[in-house]
């Protein structure tokens, strides 16, 4: 059965192929969808100049080097004996970035780079899925097997992932050999090998009392790890050559903890229970220890944590200095929303812009004179949908809810959604600028897996909404200005939403309103943490921020495409009590996943996402709202941001901009506030 | 004098007591539990299956004695607070609730009692001045600032001074209690002043509102105690005006701000919990205000155990300093 | 002056003379009566639906009125002019500019949007503008709805909001100040026990904990009732400490004295003679209460946890023009404030006037 869907999905992607060639400006769209009309050009969208793998980075043997270098307060120690010489420190073969690739040439050591975050460190702990506080903070002290982050840069046909603690690898059918970097350190001085991914693998990820972020099915089930030497490894998958693996290596899924320090407390060793193995490494044990290119040293709840450069970082650049070029990172403990307000003010140096009503404010901003920030805005590929719930029965709590739910499985409804949001409206009430765009749902508009033919978009039209509504039979019984369900109550849902989201506040009253002028009755639940109630299901319609799933298809989240599993796409779930039922649309689009999931490049990947979006906005799977694009801001004094950095790609951009390669001249440095410190050392 | 100290102290145990109880109770309305609010993170983050979930709320529950009838839980949770100041453990911060509140509550006090110092001698001065200047310019405006400052709502004059800060002046010193730098050092008077150029607005806007107060009370009693009849003897004896003011009017005056005070340490802890939740200054109140949607239950049950054995504790020296000044009250 | 043959004067009348002397008092019962007048006659002194949305029109600033026209012209009919929106692409800055060409002209008694009132279809209003023009006399919002219909709005919801918590709270404060004040004995210990129970619960967090258990399923009115009833739970403590007071007091007079020898029930003489000389003490109390209650309602409704779309309050607009880029880029969006401040003024200023006629010489605190 399957394989014949394969074949006439692939026949019809071919066929779609050569028909959308044929007739380029005619696509058999159903009624009432148009194209997805332009959007204004915006400024300020920087070009990203594409390298090869190569010219990034590679690992080449110190011996290479005609001298090692380091700061000078490290050579100082090193001196008195406190920590060994630079040969001792890293490995055999350092990973090299590239001088020739950096934006701004090789970097000179010093100054301080600050972030403000509003999240608070769970733990050190992130192999138990403890988080440091996000906004930049996990990526600097969690290392991975692999990285995508930096993968924007690379020219298409390089287009996969970077490699990190594995340096490289080889396919041979279902297996993938690794080997690991050789003679690195733990910024402790405690050498990395391969019992630390092991401890990781079987001791966290396979044991199901770890809390892990993956688990042994995440890369297909029955997965196996082999340990052939302290320096390689070897993974066998059920499928054969399954590629997109190499991205659940990378954050947050395949990063590896400090096992000579965690099975202190694991309990198959020295640890009393998993409880206390989750709980023994709170955000105020410092130093910790990890492999990246800083590490805590100090941290006050609520207010800073403090992180000062790793003496055994394993990467260097061409010319032979030790990374990283900046001594300290600081995390300012505030709000999310504090983060923009700072980076603009000049009192931090990073902030992802995703709120768009600040926008135009900043741009301002960045173009006065004393402007402390400079401001790039990559393309429009995040967006919000409107998640129609259309699992039967899961987290169904009472009769209007099911009945919701029937409503959002029927396709004139979506339509009749789709056709009473006004996406201009919305634009304007975000930002008076050019960025907010309408949004058809699914691929985003700049993503290079975007294909305008293939999207059917049903504009803002209240008239086509009643009358499908009304088609539906959904009539004012009572005359109180709500429609009515069959069943005689007034058509409520409600809308899920986040509480502190400045996006989602604006949308949702909107949104109120213009389900009100239909005959909707929306009732916005803001709620502090979504998160449960996505994972339960007990939502009508929730908010959905689209992100990386739908704009870089090809990396870790493309399963967050459709319900190819029972748990992967959130306004489909199932349950044992209550399975899927997927509608026909619904299986071609898992039929597709699965191919996905195979492995597919080049064109095929691109006719492959061009059928995917095809059935998603023809069946309005999910109505889209609105389409936006991300702004990077940076302090100006900041050298080597490559231009283009988008905020959300395969990571987000604190990765994507290769922070140890940030380096500020030695005027316009900031007073360290520990200068001379080492963490472990003094 | 003595006993009445003593009873008034014993009158307040069993109603501590039962607050407790319904403190608890509150705090256990809400439906689901910490375990199941853990559980949905962690299947969230973790990508457990169904059967997973269950198992890990059981051994949730069972560690964290969830699942003990609610009164063993109760009689655990204030047995531990009599006896060894143990609130429990904050399940959100990783980290036992009398070291968050070690942290928090001592500074919310001392802002509170300062706030409440400053807001009352001010007050006060400016009600004399204006009972002196009756009707006169320095009343009008007096009286004006006191209706503005009862009425503009706090969290509206703490938007302001965030926007005049954050945008208008750029100042580093928003949304935190201290600098990086001095976070993580001892205190030292350098540290005290830092303190006090990121707090100083919660300071501003608490001591507006209760100045108000104390200015419209004072200038009340004031205006009536001048009109009575021995006050009227006291300048007939040859008194100045302020002599007249200041040894007979003002000290009679006082005394129902007295009765006051157990009123108004509770609007300076509001107007302070209500300003620093808005400025997101690390105190108590953005504590409680964020262990509720996260459904701490125990630092929750803490926090407001706490902030009303405060309020008990200042109605207590409201009423001893009451009884102090007129021996009618103790009679009773 | 001839004093000799006038009749004396009722307790009424007295209050008045002494209410009336008080200027600001007159100005407190003024707004009072503006914000009740504004409540009941929301929609037909709105000129808009306050959900009216117009994509055409979004963040307009307040428009003035004009007589004459920009060539000195002068119409009887006052007028507002209309903007023209740009966009400056080198500074990225929006730009209003006045529209000369066009003028909104106002219309008295006009017929506008339809609404309800008292089960009636009406679409009358006290000014409106024609099908195509507007006029926003404080600007609009994000969704170009106009602000000054929806202040109007909100202060439906603000004073519903006061009705319901003092009607609550005056009940129950009655029936428990003036039962334990007339009964005394062991029902007035337990009773006071209880009160200051109440007393010494700290406001603020008491509510915020109370509002994070209504379930997140609830309809959005009910929720406003509940909300109505958790600011009730503590506040009628007060007001029954008050008439406990009181009644004791009248309690010794001797024609009350008098009424229990003749073999007066309880009944009779709580509702005869205790109640009608609480009243006016109630109705300072409570004027005294509404302002805490607009400002508590407001906090609660700027912090997102209160009154949700699609209703209307003064908070929840605030918390719509919470971020930086509106106070700093539309201000006005934060008139509503004003409606607070003059509810709030009003019941202070009201209040105080009346207690002040009330009982002149009495020397109490005040809450």
């Amino acid at each position: 059965m399957k394989k014949n869907k394969f074949r006439s999905t692939l026949l019809a992607s071919v066929a779609s192929v050569t028909f959308a060639l044929s007739s380029s400006s005619v696509s058999a769209r159903p009624e009432g969808a148009t194209a997805l009309p332009a959007a204004p050009a915006i400024e300020n969208m920087q070009d990203v100049q594409f390298i090869g793998r190569d010219e990034l980075m590679s690992y080449q043997d110190i011996g290479d080097f005609e001298l090692l270098y380091e700061p000078d307060y490290i050579s100082a120690l090193v001196q008195e004996g406190k920590l060994p010489p630079i040969w001792e420190r890293l490995p055999k073969q350092p990973l090299v970035f590239n001088g020739d690739a950096m934006p701004d040439g090789i970097g000179r050591y010093g100054g301080t780079f600050r972030h403000t975050i509003g999240g608070r460190p769970e733990g050190w702990n992130w192999t138990a899925s403890q988080h440091q506080g996000w906004g930049g903070i996990n990526y600097t002290v969690q290392e991975c097997l692999t990285r995508n982050g930096p993968m924007v840069r690379l020219k298409s046909e390089d287009s996969y992932p970077l490699p990190n603690l594995a340096t490289d690898w080889e396919w041979d059918g279902n297996s993938l050999t690794m080997n690991l970097i050789d003679g690195a350190k733990w910024s402790d001085g405690t050498p990395f090998d391969s019992e630390d991914i092991r401890f990781w693998w079987e001791d966290n990820v396979l044991d199901e009392n770890v809390p892990t972020r993956m688990n042994s099915s995440t890369m297909g089930e029955g997965t196996t790890l082999e340990i052939i030497s302290p320096t390689q490894i070897k993974w066998t998958f059920p499928q054969n050559e399954p590629k997109l693996v190499l991205h659940s290596m990378a954050y947050i899924n395949g990063c590896p903890g400090p096992s000579h320090l965690l099975k202190e407390h694991h309990p198959k060793y020295d640890g009393t229970s998993y409880d206390d193995y989750v709980a023994a490494f709170p955000a105020g044990r410092l130093p910790w220890v990890s492999m990246g290119a800083w590490t805590a040293v100090e941290y006050k709840q609520d207010e800073v944590v403090i992180l000062r450069r790793n003496p055994y970082y394993w990467k260097v650049d061409s010319k032979g200095q030790q990374l990283p070029y900046m001594n300290e990172m600081i995390f300012q403990l505030k709000t999310w929303g504090q983060r923009t307000v700072d980076t603009l003010a000049g009192n931090a140096d990073f902030s992802n812009m995703e709120n768009v009503p600040l926008y135009l404010e900043a741009v301002k901003e960045s173009k006065s004179d004393d402007a402390q920030a400079t401001l790039a805005f990559s393309g429009r590929t995040m967006g919000y949908h409107l998640y129609m719930n259309q699992a039967i029965g899961v987290g169904v709590l009472d009769d209007q809810m099911a009945a919701i739910r029937d409503l959002n499985r029927t396709l004139e409804f979506r339509k009749a959604i789709q056709h009473a949001i006004d996406g201009k409206a919305f634009a304007k009430a975000m930002s008076k600028g050019p960025f907010v765009s309408v949004f058809a749902g699914g691929i985003a508009r700049d993503s290079a897996f975007f294909d305008p033919d293939a999207t059917s978009f049903f504009p803002y039209n209240p008239a086509s909404a009643n009358a499908l509504l009304d088609g539906l039979g959904l009539m004012d019984t009572d005359g109180n200005g709500v429609r009515n369900l069959p069943s005689g109550g007034d058509l409520v849902i409600n809308l899920v939403q986040s509480k502190d989201s400045e996006n989602e506040k604006l949308i949702g009253d909107g949104l109120a309103t213009m389900m009100a002028e239909v005959g909707i009755k929306v009732n916005l639940k803001p709620m502090e943490d979504t998160e449960p109630t996505r994972q339960s299901g007990e939502f009508d319609w929730i908010m959905a921020r689209a992100q990386q799933e739908y704009a870089f298809p090809n990396s870790g989240y493309w399963s967050e495409l459709g319900p190819i599993t029972t748990s992967s796409f959130e306004p489909h779930l199932g349950t044992d009590e209550h399975p899927q039922q997927l509608q026909p649309f619904e299986k071609e689009i898992v039929s597709i996943l699965e191919r996905w999931r195979d492995g597919v490049e080049g064109d095929e990947a691109k006719q492959l996402m061009s059928q995917y979006q095809k059935l998603f906005t023809e069946n309005v799977y999910q109505p889209g709202i609105v389409q936006y694009p991300t702004a990077l801001l940076i302090n100006k004094r900041i050298q080597n941001l490559a231009d283009g950095m988008p905020v959300l790609a395969y990571q987000w951009a604190e990765d994507t901009v290769i922070r140890e390669q940030f380096w500020v001249y030695q005027d316009d440095q900031l007073d360290e506030l520990f200068p001379g410190r080492v963490p472990g050392i003094n | 004098m003595l006993s009445f100290i003593i009873r008034r102290i014993l009158y307040s145990v069993p109603l501590l007591f039962v607050i407790s109880i319904l403190i608890f109770f509150i705090i256990q309305l809400p439906p689901g539990d910490y375990a199941t609010w853990y559980v949905s993170q962690t299947k969230a983050l973790a990508n457990i299956t169904q059967e997973q979930a269950i198992e890990l709320t059981k051994s949730l529950r069972k560690k964290y004695g969830l699942n003990d009838p609610i009164v063993f839980q109760y009689l655990n949770w204030i047995k531990n607070i009599v006896f060894h100041f143990d609130f429990g453990f904050s399940m959100h911060y990783n980290k036992p609730v009398s070291e968050m509140l070690a942290d928090r509550l001592p500074r919310t006090l001392v802002i509170a009692l300062i706030c409440h110092f400053f807001a009352t001698t001010i007050g006060v001065s400016i009600g004399i001045y204006a009972a002196k200047n009756q009707n006169k310019l320095g009343d009008n405006i007096a009286t004006i600032f006191a209706f503005l400052g009862m009425t503009i709502p706090r969290f509206f004059l703490a938007l302001l001074i965030m926007y005049w800060l954050a945008i208008v002046l750029n100042s580093d010193n928003t949304g935190s209690m201290y600098s990086p730098y001095y976070a993580v050092q001892p205190m030292s008077f350098a540290k005290l002043w830092n303190g006090i150029l990121h707090i100083w607005p919660i300071f501003a806007i608490a001591v507006l509102g209760g100045l108000a107060y104390n200015m419209r009370v004072m200038r009340g009693n004031l205006l009536d105690v001048m009109r009575m009849q021995y006050i009227e003897t006291a300048r007939a004896k040859g008194l100045s005006e302020n002599q007249t003011l200041y040894r007979h009017a003002v000290p009679n005056a006082l005394h129902p701000l007295v009765m006051f005070q157990g009123i108004a340490l509770p609007y300076m802890l509001m107007g302070e919990l209500e300003a620093a939740i808005v400025l997101s200054i690390p105190t108590a109140g953005p504590l409680l205000v964020e262990s509720i949607q996260r459904q701490d239950t125990y630092t929750t049950a803490a926090i407001l155990f706490c902030l009303t054995v405060i309020l008990v504790i200042g109605n207590i020296i409201a009423d001893i300093l009451l009884a102090v000044l007129d021996p009618r009250v103790r009679q009773n | 002056m001839e004093n000799s043959n006038k009749i004396p004067n009722s307790y009424f009348s007295l209050v008045r003379k002494r209410f009336f002397a008080n200027r600001v008092g007159i100005l407190g019962l003024f707004f009072v009566f503006f914000l009740i007048f504004t409540a009941v006659f929301a929609d037909f002194l709105s000129p808009y639906n306050p959900a009216g949305r117009d994509s055409d029109r979004v963040f307009y600033p307040p428009q003035g009125i004009n007589f004459f026209d920009e060539d000195y012209n002068f119409s009887l009919r006052p007028f507002a002019y209309g903007f023209i929106e740009g966009f400056n692409p080198d500074t990225f800055e929006p730009t209003m500019e006045t529209d000369y060409s066009q003028k909104n002209y106002i219309y008295f008694f006009t017929r506008g949007w339809e609404y309800k009132f008292l089960g009636i279809n009406l679409d009358i209003h006290l000014f409106s503008t024609k099908e195509g023009s507007k006029i926003f006399l404080l600007g609009s919002d994000a969704y170009g709805r106009d602000m000054l219909s929806r202040v109007f709005k909100g202060s439906r919801v603000t004073l519903l909001f006061a009705l319901i918590v003092v009607s609550i709270t005056t009940v129950i404060g009655i029936l428990v100040g003036i039962s334990s004040g007339y009964f005394a004995g062991k029902f007035d210990i337990a009773t006071q026990r209880i009160t200051e129970l109440a007393l010494a619960f700290p406001e603020l967090p008491l509510y915020l904990s109370l509002v994070a258990i209504l379930p997140r399923q609830m309809d959005p009115f009910l929720v406003f009732i509940f909300m109505a009833f958790i600011l009730s739970s503590l506040k009628w403590a007060q007001l029954s400490r008050e008439v406990r007071g009181k009644t004791l007091s009248l309690r010794r007079l001797d024609y009350i004295k008098a009424a229990e020898a003749l073999g007066s029930n309880d009944m009779r003489i709580i509702l005869k003679h205790l109640l009608p000389n609480v009243t006016s003490h109630v109705i300072v109390s409570v004027s005294l209460l509404i302002p805490s209650v607009i400002l508590t309602e407001s906090f609660f409704s700027f912090l997102g946890l209160g009154i949700q779309s699609p209703f209307v309050s003064w908070g929840l607009q605030l918390n719509s023009a919470q971020d930086l880029r509106t106070i700093g880029s539309y201000p006005w969006v934060l008139s509503p404030v004003f409606a607070i401040l003059i509810s709030v003024l009003g019941f202070n200023a009201f209040g105080d006037a009346l207690r002040d006629a009330i009982d002149p010489y009495a020397i109490t605190a005040k809450k």
